[in-house]
């Protein structure tokens, strides 16, 4: 081997390990951290504290569909202790979500009802005579006939077939919000002629009116606060899309009858109660399973409870992209267990984490 | 009229043998120009590269070509100037006296001129012969016959004329030559010497002394003659040589007919290797029992000045090292996340800058110097798991995760010369800058050892 032939040999070897080199890096591995989200405090007198990813307790969250209405829930559990903290969606009939949990903001929690917040009865109404009989949808399940009542809140798509003696038959379908506030507070009302045509104008407050869209048998009509529609000898669906000054909007529907034979259906908000209670909107829940049972807030009367929020930061970006806040907050309140009525009080530190729909 | 074909072709070769060509040099300068001009040789990258290492023993080369010759001739003077040289480079038995050893440097002196210039072959009187014997018990007798006797039988031979004058001339021809004064007494003396009383032991110890310093002398004087001479006739050789590094000196043992001078020699000059080893080594993490164990190819250039020379070179080094490091983080969120990158290092790849300097003593060398390591790469069995779930594992190449790029090593070691070009030799190496950092691994071995062996082939002219 002569000696160009030797720096060849070692100048390929240089090439070849000096080159080889791999594309795809190393993981790089997140820096170590102390737990992000905590539970300190106590339940009935005992002290708690629970850091998620400590003693095998997680942080998960998500946002359920309570009766129609999104509650934005975020629990410390091991599968044997369940601590869940929820929100209520505010302000449900806008079509831009607001953030409802600000910092510096007190929320109250959502108590029971004990009333009956929709009651629809077929002997109440006022061609009553003229209806064979009513089968009741709600969330398309048949739920009733004749009289139907819901005293949950929510936000309840709520269907009516009315069958008429003369066997005539009209389905009348409204979303009906019931425990948290109504910012769509019209009612349509209508009056109708002997020569075929119907009045129709809107019940509630103009100057918070932004539009309305008047729809005939599902065709649109017209655009104003007041109208009158020549409907003919027939029955006729009539629908008017709302939408108010703050970004809500909803679609309420009746039913005309041309013939003036009372074959009428009228608007069902009229059979929504009115509330004594604080609505349900930014309202907070409080749920514990513990030693086999469910304490709630919702169990109890907890005018007196609160939740303060001490500080929110943007904290992820979950699977679906939507954004995760973490919320560090203080709970006072009062509870209730659901099997036997025991009331135990709880006072929590609590830093957790929302997913907000964006 | 018409040809025949035999016709034709007597015409035809007796034009063949007609044509003659006259030779102008001019014509193939012509033909030069018009000739594609060669290509530039590749060798060219060669040098470029080895222009890199040449810089690291730059140094060596600020001595110029003439400061060498210089030296080289000083030297060569200075050894030449000592007879006991030549006395030390011939085939004598210890138990030869000082006259018959001198007589036969002489002898043997005057022989090799003769084969030296005639190509003939010599014919030495021989330690122990007749001859030898018969002037074994007068060295009087010796000057007289021996010299005198081949003196005749070398002008009976054929001989190159300004041999022949220069050999009359060691004989010592006191009328003829001035220089040949010195000789004359001398011989005149031994003469009168042998012709006294041959009973006085001091007498004849003096005798025999002032026989011998004289014998000293003459031999000296024909020393440097001899080297005058050489001067004069060798040294534009001997420059030429030099300037190609090699000085054929030899100043102890002989040529053995087997081309084995490299004892005997003291290389000077710059020449090329191309050196091969194995290293085995201590642990580089001190909780992994896990040796490394290496190859290297590389070359270099080696300065050498007489007993000292200097190395500069470029290796590849192989290591396979078994090194494991792992990094772990715990991240809490929603859950506690714990990852964890294994890094198995099981080769390193180095570029190495061996510097070291070594003292030649015949065969062996001693060498110290540092080996400096540059990290080219790495292959390495890498997995990314994350709660224990494993979600990588490959192998990959050039990750330098945890380790450092530079490194270097203190080396000493020893060297035996196989052969005039080969060398095989032992080195100890102490890791002094790891190439391991404390990023992923705190239990990186402080100063791990390693042993080498290598073999060195050098391209010495």
């Amino acid at each position: 081997m002569n000696a160009k032939k030797a720096i060849f040999l070692v100048l390929m070897l240089v090439a070849v390990v000096g080159c080889k080199k791999n594309k795809e890096p190393l993981a790089v591995l997140p820096e170590s951290n102390d737990p992000v989200f905590t539970l300190i405090g106590s339940v009935d007198g005992q002290g708690i504290s629970f850091s998620a990813g400590v003693n095998g307790m997680k942080m998960k969250n998500g946002i359920e569909n309570r009766n129609g209405v999104a509650y934005h829930f975020s629990e410390m559990t091991d599968n044997q202790l369940i601590y869940r903290l929820g929100v209520f969606e505010g302000n449900v009939n806008r079509l831009e979500k607001v953030i409802g949990l600000k910092e510096g903001d007190t929320l109250h929690f959502a108590e029971k009802f004990n009333q009956t917040l929709f009651s629809m009865r077929k002997s109440e109404l006022a061609n009553a005579a003229k209806i064979d009989y009513i089968r009741w949808y709600v969330n398309n399940e048949l739920t009733a006939t004749n009289d139907l009542e819901i005293s949950e809140p929510g936000k309840y798509a709520v269907c009516g077939e009315f069958y008429f003696y003369d066997s005539s038959k009209v389905t009348v379908c409204n979303d009906i919000l019931l425990g948290f506030e109504e910012e769509v507070d019209y009612k349509i009302a209508h009056i109708s002629g002997n020569s075929g045509s119907v009045k129709l104008w809107l019940n509630g407050d103009p100057d918070n009116l932004e539009s309305v869209q008047w729809y005939m048998d599902n065709e649109p009509v017209s655009t104003e606060f007041a109208l009158t529609l020549p409907v003919g000898n027939v029955q006729r669906v009539i629908s008017a899309r709302i939408r108010t000054k703050t970004g809500a909007e909803r679609l309420k529907t009746i039913a005309v009858d041309g013939m003036v034979d009372g074959r009428f259906v009228q608007d069902f908000d009229n059979s929504a109660a009115s509330l004594v209670q604080n609505v349900w909107d930014f309202g907070v829940g409080l749920e514990i399973y513990k030693n086999g049972q469910w304490f709630s807030t919702f169990e109890s009367d907890n005018y007196k409870s609160k939740m303060i929020i001490d500080k929110v930061d943007l904290y992820d970006v979950n699977q679906d992209g939507k954004p995760v806040y973490k919320v560090s907050c203080r709970i006072d309140a009062k509870m209730a267990s659901q099997t036997t009525g025991q009331t135990i009080f709880v006072n929590l530190h609590c830093v957790y984490a929302f997913v907000v729909e964006q | 009229m018409s040809w025949t074909d035999d016709q034709i072709d007597d015409l035809a070769r007796k034009a063949n043998e007609k044509l003659s060509f006259s030779y102008d040099p001019a014509f193939f300068k012509e033909m030069e120009t018009l000739l594609p001009k060669k290509k530039k040789s590749l060798g060219f990258l060669w040098w470029i590269t080895s222009a890199v290492v040449l810089a690291a023993i730059g140094v060596f080369w600020t001595l110029n070509t003439t400061q060498n010759i210089e030296w080289a001739v000083k030297s060569m003077e200075g050894r030449l100037v000592n007879g006991k040289r030549t006395i030390s480079s011939t085939n004598i038995p210890e138990n030869v006296t000082l006259a018959e050893a001198k007589a036969t440097v002489e002898a043997a002196d005057v022989q090799s001129r003769i084969s030296q210039k005639n190509g003939t072959e010599a014919i030495l009187p021989s330690v122990g012969s007749k001859k030898t014997q018969s002037f074994e018990g007068s060295t009087a007798q010796f000057n007289k016959n021996v010299l005198p006797a081949q003196s005749k039988s070398l002008s009976n031979g054929d001989r190159n004329p300004s041999t022949v004058e220069k050999t009359t001339v060691d004989q010592g021809n006191d009328e003829t030559n001035e220089p040949a004064k010195t000789n004359a007494p001398v011989i005149e003396k031994n003469d009168l010497t042998s012709g006294g009383t041959s009973a006085a032991n001091e007498e004849s110890n003096d005798f025999s002394e002032t026989q011998s310093l004289v014998l000293e002398k003459e031999i000296e004087s024909k020393e440097k003659e001899k080297i005058s001479t050489e001067n004069e006739t060798r040294l534009p050789v001997e420059s030429i040589l030099l300037v190609r590094g090699y000085e054929p000196f030899q100043f102890k043992g002989v040529y053995d007919g087997r081309f084995t001078k490299f004892p005997a020699r003291l290389y000077r000059g710059t020449y090329f290797y191309f050196q091969g080893g194995f290293s085995m080594g201590q642990a580089l993490v001190e909780n992994q029992n896990k040796n490394t164990k290496a190859l290297d190819f590389g070359f270099g250039f080696i300065h050498q000045r007489g007993y000292w020379s200097a190395q500069a070179g470029l290796s590849v080094e192989f290591q396979k090292a078994d090194v494991e490091m792992e990094e772990r983080t715990t991240h809490y969120s929603y859950d506690v996340s714990n990852f964890q990158n294994n890094l198995y290092y099981r080769e390193f790849y180095k570029l190495d800058l061996p510097l070291s300097i070594q003292l030649h003593k015949n065969k062996h060398q001693m060498q110290t110097g540092f080996n400096l390591n540059y990290l080219l790469g790495s292959k390495m069995q890498y997995t990314f798991s994350e709660n224990t779930v494993v979600k990588r594992d490959e192998t990959i190449y050039g990750e330098n995760k945890g380790l450092k790029l530079f490194g270097a090593q203190y080396t000493i070691g020893y060297g035996y010369s196989l052969h005039k070009n080969l060398v095989l030799g032992a080195n100890i190496r102490v890791q002094l800058t790891h190439q391991l950092n404390n990023q992923l691994e705190h239990n990186v071995a402080t100063k791990p050892l390693s042993g080498n062996i290598f073999i060195r082939k050098t391209f010495k002219r």
